[in-house]
């Protein structure tokens, strides 16, 4: 895959892939990224001291790549597709990476999919049950009685506990085995992530909204405002905020203290009037980027980081804004198959005066 | 970005629905279908791909009835609309005891849907033989016949002349406006099925719709029943416009089709308006040559207030 040739200043690669993105992320050790396909593709991009190298194109699926995960053993990245296949890449920064079939449902769609933190777990939806095996594939439980087709998986930090999103709520599953939590609201919960210490369960809902669980109590938060579905969440640093997607601009919420139903959202560039598609929290900073519908994309912060421009609008949507693990690259999809490696800049020096000088008002 | 169309097909268990898909399929016109289909499993068939639904009947957390949709349909549109190559178009089957509101109102309630697909036609296959018991046995049949905007009278070999008019009277008593054909073994001009835009406003206004035969009001069965308001007047647009939306936020819930094409004032331009339950579109739109100037509105709907409706009528006339 040639560099595009106009490669416009502030970004490092770009290249133009030619089908849609369905989805991207970053391997654990941060040296891969690996972008989803509608042709069933992952393409490989290691990142170096000399810039973006483009590895090849996997073919991991008969369909579309419809989820894709970092995890498994060494590295790599875990993929569900419409074959029914759960397929593993070991090894994702050799060129010799060679995918492997986890597990087949045929006929089925893999379209909610979950690896542990520690890569050694690995969750897939098949209609209303959720099959969970180790890294290589061995069946370790299969977790039935969902009200509905399962449309989210995420594992807590520690791999302990399996929460599956679905009509009417969220089942929280104990791993190995043990008697399942059911945290119920009406609608239906399409997104389903642990908050990072492990306090929260938050979903995003097809009734425009997002709903937060308090762990310890089982209190519910409903969080309304948006014009679309909150499709992308993103966390801040130590989870003190949760940023969405799905309003016009990014929406903030606060979960320190009493909890994000105790002040409003901060919606950072509402002014656009545009949807805002994908979210992404720098993983140690106060800094979000986030994309809108028209492929524009903006950074800023909650505490006096001013709103600056990183790409202007194209037309075709943001699909997918990572952060490399240690947040120096940002790579940036559109759904129309473009694909965008920028370095990140480091707090300047007016940055962080300004922070230090300015009231908070400001 | 090209919107997808869809195109639903109902209609009663072994009316035909499955031999009006094969026939659409198997037709030599070149096109890539995605077809939707209640069965689990996916399998390739030429040109086209079959996926499997569970009808997985989603209702918002309000409660609210016209807000109800189907969360397979959604999941499995969206996987669809993901693959490299796109179809030509959508075809959903339902099974023929569903309701086909939610089905319907997936592609104008859901925001990422309705942006991406259009909703073409909903086309209703009916056994000639079998309606009335049909409609003896529950609500679905009629409910299928009112949302259509084709209806296939099917199997019309194994009836005869009488009892095919008698099986049109029913249909056009529940539904004044849907397009109505005869076929044997499901076998209809596919431009009859497909291509109908019939959600689509200029498409009203460009029919200029025989939509209306203000013969037939009589209430029938579970309460389905259709209503024409007429009038030779012109229609004051800004009073009509906020009837028919307080009407389709008071009474959505029991309002399953309704369609409208009325003159204005000024004699230059006309008020379209389509609506499914609470979702209501308007347009004004220049008169074309040879338009009618008079105001026609047409409503499909539950326990419908006929009395109260028409006054909520006559007052929108200038």
């Amino acid at each position: 895959m040639p560099a595009s040739p106009d490669v416009p200043p502030g970004i490092a690669a770009a290249f133009e892939l030619g089908v849609p993105v369905t989805d991207a992320c970053f391997d654990a050790a941060g040296g891969t990224l690996a972008v989803a396909t509608g042709d069933g593709a992952l393409r490989l991009y290691a990142l170096g001291r000399a810039g973006v190298t483009a590895g090849p194109a996997v073919e991991a699926h008969e369909g579309p790549v419809l989820q894709l995960r970092p995890g498994g053993p060494g590295g790599g990245f875990v993929t569900g597709g419409d074959d029914g296949r759960v397929v593993a890449l070991d090894g994702a920064n050799s060129s010799t990476a060679a995918p492997r079939a986890l597990a087949t449902f045929s006929g089925a769609w893999i379209d909610a999919l979950a690896v542990s933190a520690d890569g050694r777990l690995v969750a897939a939806a098949v209609g209303r049950s959720v099959h969970v095996m180790d890294a290589a594939g061995k069946p370790i439980a299969v977790l039935d009685g969902h009200p509905s087709t399962v449309a989210d998986l995420a594992f807590s930090a520690s791999g302990g506990t399996l929460a599956v999103a679905h009509y009417r709520g969220v089942t929280l599953w104990p791993l190995p085995a043990g008697e399942p939590r059911r945290l119920d609201w009406p609608g239906s919960h399409l997104r389903v992530v642990f908050g990072p210490d492990g306090r929260h369960v938050v979903t995003a809902t097809q009734d425009n909204e997002i709903h937060a669980w308090r762990l310890a109590d089982g209190a519910g938060f409903q969080l309304a405002g948006y014009g679309a579905k909150p499709r992308s969440l993103s966390w801040g640093p130590r989870g003190a905020y949760l940023a969405s997607s799905g309003a016009d601009g990014a929406m903030l919420w606060s979960f320190r203290g009493e909890g994000p139903a105790s002040r409003p959202p901060i919606a950072l560039g509402p002014e656009r009037g545009e949807l805002v598609s994908v979210v992404a929290c720098h993983p140690a900073r106060d800094l979000l980027v986030f994309g809108y519908r028209d492929g524009c994309i903006l950074r800023g912060g909650l505490e006096d980081v001013p709103i600056e421009e990183v790409r202007p609008p194209s037309g075709s949507a943001v699909a997918a804004l990572i952060w490399s693990p240690d947040g120096r690259w940002l790579a940036a999809a559109m759904e129309d198959g473009r694909l965008e490696f920028r370095r990140a800049r480091a707090a300047g020096l007016l940055e962080r005066l300004m922070r230090r000088l300015l009231p908070r008002a400001a | 970005m090209q919107k997808t169309p869809v195109t639903i097909l109902t209609g009663y268990l072994g009316a035909g629905k499955t031999t009006l898909l094969n026939r659409i399929l198997t037709e030599p016109h070149g096109r890539r279908f995605a077809v939707i289909v209640n069965e689990y499993g996916e399998v390739g068939i030429d040109g086209g791909l079959v996926v499997g639904a569970d009808e997985e009947i989603f209702e918002t957390n309000n409660g609210c009835v016209c807000c109800t949709v189907r969360g397979d349909l959604i999941r499995i549109v969206s996987g669809l609309l993901r693959r490299p190559r796109p179809f030509d178009g959508i075809l959903v089957e339902t099974t023929g005891l569903a309701d086909p509101g939610p089905a319907v109102q997936t592609f104008f309630v859901d925001e990422e849907i309705a942006s991406r697909t259009t909703l073409d036609a909903v086309v209703t296959v009916v056994d000639a033989r079998q309606l009335a018991e049909a409609f003896a046995t529950g609500h679905e049949a009629r409910e299928q016949i009112a949302f259509a905007d084709v209806v296939l009278v099917n199997k019309t070999d194994l009836v005869d002349e009488d009892g095919l008019a008698a099986v049109e009277r029913e249909v056009r008593r529940i539904n004044p406006f849907a397009a109505l054909h005869r076929s044997v073994r499901a076998d209809v001009d596919l431009s009859a099925v497909l291509d109908r835009r019939a959600f689509s406003l200029e498409r009203i206004l460009a029919e200029d719709p025989g939509f209306l035969d203000p013969g037939h009001h009589h209430d029938h069965g579970d309460g389905i029943s259709s209503l024409s308001l007429t009038s030779d007047r012109p229609a004051a647009p800004e009073r009509f416009e906020a009837w028919v939306r307080s009407l389709a936020a008071e009474k959505g819930r029991d309002l399953l089709r309704y369609k409208g094409l009325l003159a204005l004032p000024d004699g230059a331009e006309s008020m379209v308006v389509q609506g499914v339950h609470m979702v209501v579109e308007t347009a004004r739109m220049p008169r074309r040559a040879g338009e009618r100037a008079d105001s026609r509105f047409v409503l499909i709907g539950r326990d419908l207030d006929r009395h109260a409706l028409r006054e909520g009528f006559d007052a929108c006339l200038a």
